[in-house]
């Protein structure tokens, strides 16, 4: 699957030439089509957001957790203030560029999909809780993430911020497709 | 900002409400229910501490939960004991409103660990009337 995150309007006003580039994003799954050279049907998806659209365009079969998660996040965009009655900002889209673009890098095909949940300083929170694991990932910022898991199974368990390296948050997520 | 002092006068088992919007409800599959996100123990934006009611002074002023969620009725309204936020370091004061006599604050550093905790170790007063996308088994 080939997939690459084309469009989210007002998101990249604030983005560098070489992040912009990093944007385009490849899965290294090979698919079916790769074996015979068969050209892989490639389809957009497309998410409202306030003053735009996000387009995802994928090559081959999306994964089945990319649509809801996709949808979730674009849907946190129309939360206006005090969305929580306690005085919660609005969500920022750098927050929701952040998540998709985070997932599109992490999530294997067969990965559940996340439960994402607003924060009320405008960020967002992507949350697993099944199979004796507990996995929240806050956006702190384009490609910094706040990350807390907890594996009842061998009481693994470690927080903190993943910039850079994501190595140990690929290994959270195999750990979710495997416990099924 | 006040110096807050913790109120001895609040006994360790008193409730403390917090209404908990639809997109902080949570299916943890691990507990086999819906609860409030880590994300809902959170301090205000402005920097103030996280607000709640006193469960105790709520039933003195002739309220139910159903009048705590009046206006946000796809809320769900979950409760804390004083107790669990002191084990977690936190400090509970009363700070009465003019509008709201119940009103109180949770101060202290709230990490993720502490939201945590909070968080599976609240219970529902009045569980959240739907369910929304977020809170579907996803597996």
């Amino acid at each position: 699957m080939t997939t690459s995150l084309t469009k989210l309007p007002g998101a990249w006003e604030r983005l560098t030439d070489t992040e912009w580039q990093a944007w385009v994003l490849t899965s290294a799954s090979p698919a079916k089509g790769m074996l015979t050279a068969a050209p892989r049907p490639t389809r957009e998806f497309e998410y409202p957001i306030p003053g735009g659209k996000v387009v995802i365009s994928v090559e081959g079969d999306p994964p089945a957790w990319l649509d809801p998660t996709a949808e979730a996040l674009a849907g946190l965009l129309y939360l206006g203030p005090n969305w929580d009655s306690y005085g919660a900002h609005p969500i920022d889209r750098v927050h929701v560029f952040a998540a998709l673009d985070l997932l599109l890098l992490v999530m294997q095909d067969d990965t559940p999909a996340p439960t994402v949940v607003p924060t009320n300083r405008g960020g967002v929170q992507l949350e697993w809780h099944a199979r004796g694991i507990d996995l929240e990932i806050e956006t702190l910022s384009l490609h910094r993430r706040h990350v807390s898991f907890e594996d009842s199974a061998t009481n693994d368990e470690w927080e903190g911020e993943v910039v850079s390296n994501l190595t140990p948050l690929v290994d959270c997520i195999g750990r979710l497709s495997r416990h099924g | 900002m006040d110096a807050y002092t913790d109120d001895p006068t609040i006994r360790d088992d008193a409730g403390l409400w917090r209404r908990i919007p639809p997109w902080h409800c949570v299916f943890d599959g691990n507990l086999g229910g819906v609860r409030p996100s880590s994300a809902a123990f959170e301090d205000h934006p402005d920097g103030s501490s996280m607000s709640v009611l006193l469960a105790e002074i709520v039933a003195e002023t002739r309220r139910g939960a159903e009048a705590i969620l009046a206006g946000h009725e796809d809320y769900g309204l979950a409760a804390i004991t004083a107790g669990l936020a002191r084990a977690c370091g936190q400090g509970v004061a009363r700070k009465p409103r003019s509008d709201e006599p119940a009103h109180a604050e949770v101060f202290g550093k709230k990490p993720k660990s502490v939201r945590k905790r909070i968080a599976k170790g609240s219970e529902w007063v009045l569980p959240p009337p739907n369910r929304l996308a977020s809170d579907r088994p996803n597996l």
